[in-house]
């Protein structure tokens, strides 16, 4: 009957849980179609957000770091601005004397696309680098040297065909020194010149020996007449309609009829130098990496299948359950426990132990608890009253009570059993 | 199929061309010179097909010693097979080194040899043997499983038979057979002899002296061909563990030594194994396979997770024979289990038979039962005490309706129940 009983009541377990196991599945599917379109929008998200350039001066940038304003304003007057966005698209216009080139943001000039920017735009009329760095510069074969700096308010100071005596910019976050002795000293004009760092006046240093803001290189053979800027911010959004900042801008862009805006992409961080790399820009890694990675690649996954490959099926092997014997008693504890019930564990303890005492004492099991007491104290050598409130006094009020009336049924017991 | 590291070398010595020449191109020859080789070398291995596979069957081996399987490997080609042959066995059949190389020559045989220890008591089945044969260039490989049929028993360790000389010589001298001829001791008469000093003065028989006008004394001897029936309960309550092994491990061990006794006192040994069902059935005729039957018939007996069928296993003691029998029911002291399924049939197989019920204690229930120093501890301890005096009050419970009950730890157990045996054949109570 219990058997039967039993197996009924697995079936129905069994049933009942296959039917519901079908709404959790679906449950599952659903939780992960919502992942993957939330996913999927996320990405969208992102791709959208990215396509809006956020570069500083890019020409289509609207934001306040953005050059659109700038490049707006350019248009206006009539001059061609052209943006290209990769090195090769800027080799690929040819620029020409009645050309300028405007390097805008320089945060993804690699080695190899300045040493070509520098070749590519030796035929143009007017270079203007906007915030470069030393090491770009030094590609360039310019001496010139690239420092951070800080200033705001700055006055010209000077009379070249980009500033005027009384100009104004609103800040400046590079500044340039000429490199000692170099042989552009005398040529190169160099305006927005930064006072000393302790000066109170504000007058700026004589021969821009504290960097310049500005700094005009004339024309050589191998290279047109160079700009090197520092005051960018300045031609940003947010503050080319302040101060003369515009009309520095204008005038060092709009000298030409063409203006070729360029904002190095992504690519040209890595790209190869004029003569295909080898001479050029240093490659990251050998050219032969791709392919190795590749055969690397190809062992490994050959790897695995070797190793994978199992020789001949898992084997099965039904395992006996393991059932300790001791647990119905562990749990029966536990219960004892969970409920709090002191009264019933103290008369299990008491009635075990008086069981045994009657036993050893030879009291028979009839017989009234005096009787089992008296023979207790004697053999114990305990007071009788002691030995009565152990064996049959009060239930233990808390736990500790009662840990304190099992050691001492122990004891009594020990006693008993070693006088 | 499969494929060997040694592709995975030659795949990595593509490195080499890469380096001369590095376009994606190479990589690509370079995979079609690998794909290349390894079809070649598939094509060429010799097809599994061609061995031929044999099993000498292991030998029964008693738990926790070593036997070998011995796979015999013949090679019906003209073409040598290299490979590897996998003998597998389940993990309980603790095979060790399963994967051997193989290298079998043009029609020849090699032996193949698997070490076998056992974990578990019972059969265990040999899974396929799987042949992997290399192809010549050693870069793939065919492979292939068989079925070649195969299986070892693992019997009974029988720790406690290492009692059996012991209880054998106390049996000895209940038979009379003893160094010493004194007076046997027990019920039935065996013959007359000659007086010889130091024989017991009652054992004197007057009769036969007056008639033979020389003292004779009567010998007896212990009771012989009487039945013992042995009952192993494989119910629920026999697959509790009890250290690392469960309670019907020491059932079987007192079963097997009470087996032996019996059997050496020329009682006849009756043993049967069950829950709702009889699983294991023993009706020792033949006295010197007696103990080697009942070990190879109970090795596979697991206890199961069903309640037993006491009334069935009572019908099937009955049937066993109507003469009077010692049935010893080896089975656990489980207050709730014995009360519902034990003591209801009990009354009528103790008014046929001399019933012993020996249980299996556990021994952490007195630790239990003695630790007392944490709020925990103290309830187990109560727990502990509780389920004793379950099982004393059971005990009692049996022990009213004439049935003797033994209750002793797994290793205790063996001895007490042979020691029972052993007084109940002194009285002459069998």
């Amino acid at each position: 009957m219990t058997g039967i009983a039993t197996e009924d009541r697995s079936g129905a377990t069994r049933s009942s849980s296959t039917e519901r196991r079908g709404h959790p599945r679906v449950r599952r599917v659903t939780a992960y179609v919502v992942v993957v379109l939330l996913g999927v929008a996320l990405l969208v998200l992102l791709a959208l957000s990215a396509r809006r350039p956020t570069a500083p001066l890019d020409p289509d940038g609207a934001g306040r770091a953005g050059g659109m304003a700038l490049a707006e304003v350019l248009r206006d007057q009539g001059v061609d601005v052209e943006v290209v966005r990769s090195i090769g698209a800027l080799e690929a216009t040819a620029p020409d004397r009645s050309t300028t080139v405007l390097l805008a943001d320089r945060a993804n000039l690699g080695p190899g696309a300045t040493r070509r920017l520098a070749d590519a735009s030796s035929t143009a009329g007017r270079l203007v680098l906007v915030g470069v760095t030393s090491e770009q510069l030094r590609l360039m074969g310019l001496p010139l040297g690239s420092f951070p700096g800080s200033a705001e308010g700055l006055v010209a100071r000077c009379s070249s065909e980009v500033a005027r005596d009384a100009d104004v910019v609103s800040v400046l976050d590079t500044r340039y020194l000429l490199d000692e002795g170099s042989p552009l000293s005398a040529a190169a004009t160099h305006c927005f010149d930064l006072p000393e760092p302790d000066s109170t006046t504000g007058e700026p240093a004589p021969d821009g020996a504290y960097g310049s803001g500005l700094l005009e290189l004339p024309s050589t053979t191998d290279r047109p007449e160079t700009v090197v800027v520092g005051v960018g911010p300045s031609w940003t959004n947010e503050l080319v309609a302040q101060d003369s900042n515009a009309g520095v801008a204008l005038r060092s862009l709009g000298a030409t009829p063409r203006l070729l805006w360029y904002q190095p992409g992504e690519g040209d961080l890595t790209a190869p130098g004029p003569l295909g790399g080898a001479e050029g820009s240093e490659p990251l890694w050998p050219r032969w990496t791709g392919s190795a990675v590749t055969v690397v690649g190809l062992a490994v996954v050959l790897l695995a299948l070797s190793r994978g490959r199992r020789l001949g099926r898992l084997v099965r092997e039904p395992l006996p359950v393991v059932v300790r014997a001791i647990e119905t008693t562990e749990s029966r504890g536990r219960l004892y426990r969970r409920a709090g019930d002191r009264g019933r564990a103290a008369q299990v303890l008491r009635a075990g132990t008086a069981a045994r005492l009657s036993r050893r004492l030879a009291v028979p099991p009839g017989a009234a608890p005096t009787t089992l007491v008296h023979a207790v104290s004697t053999t114990a050598g305990r007071e009788p009253a002691d030995v009565g409130v152990i064996l049959f006094g009060p239930t233990p009020h808390d736990d500790a009570s009662l840990i304190h009336l099992a050691q001492q049924l122990t004891d009594l017991e020990e006693r008993t059993h070693r006088p | 199929m499969a494929i060997t590291w040694r592709t995975v070398v030659l795949t990595l010595a593509g490195l080499a061309p890469v380096a001369l020449w590095p376009q994606a191109s190479t990589v690509r020859w370079w995979a079609l010179v690998v794909l290349l080789l390894v079809v070649l070398d598939l094509v060429l291995a010799t097809p599994p097909t061609v061995l031929h596979l044999d099993r000498s069957e292991p030998a029964q081996v008693r738990l926790g010693e070593a036997t070998t399987s011995t796979l015999w490997v013949t090679n019906t080609s003209d073409r040598g097979v290299r490979g590897l042959l996998r003998d597998a066995w389940p993990p309980s059949a603790g095979a060790v080194d399963a994967v051997h190389d193989l290298a079998v020559p043009p029609h020849e045989r090699v032996r193949l040899t698997t070490r076998l220890v056992p974990t578990r008591r019972g059969d265990r089945v040999a899974d396929r043997v799987t042949v992997r044969v290399l192809g010549p260039l050693g870069l793939a490989a065919r492979q292939r499983s068989f079925e070649v049929p195969g299986a070892v028993r693992a019997l009974h360790p029988f720790p406690s038979r290492r009692h059996l000389p012991s209880r054998l010589a106390v049996l000895r001298q209940l038979d009379g057979r003893a160094a010493v001829r004194t007076r046997g001791q027990g019920t039935e008469f065996d013959s007359l002899r000659d007086y010889v000093e130091g024989d017991d003065v009652r054992s004197i028989d007057w009769r036969a002296t007056a008639r033979r006008r020389d003292l004779v004394v009567r010998t007896w001897q212990p009771e012989q061909h009487r039945r013992v029936v042995l009952v192993v309960d494989t119910s629920r309550t026999s697959a509790g563990r009890i250290g690392d092994a469960p309670r019907l491990d020491a059932a079987m061990d007192a079963a097997l030594l009470l087996t032996a006794l019996a059997g050496h006192a020329r009682d006849r040994v009756q043993v049967l194994a069950g829950d709702r069902v009889v699983l294991a059935r023993v009706s020792g005729t033949d006295r010197a396979r007696l103990l080697h039957d009942t070990i190879s018939t109970l090795a596979p007996v697991e206890a199961r997770l069903v309640e037993a069928d006491w009334s069935a296993l009572a019908t099937e003691v009955m049937r066993l024979g109507s003469h009077r029998a010692l049935v010893v029911l080896l089975t656990a002291l489980e207050s709730s289990a014995v009360e519902e399924g034990l003591l209801p049939v009990l009354p009528a197989l103790a008014a046929h038979h001399r019933v012993v019920v020996a249980s299996v204690a556990d021994p952490a229930l007195a630790v239990m039962r003695g630790a007392r120093s944490t709020t925990a501890e103290v309830y187990g301890a109560a727990a502990a005490e509780r389920t004793m005096a379950l099982r004393g009050r059971t005990a009692a419970a049996l022990g009213q309706l004439g049935v003797d009950v033994l209750d002793a730890p797994p290793d205790e157990l063996p001895v007490r129940l042979a020691d029972h045996y052993l007084m109940l054949k002194r009285q002459g109570l069998l």
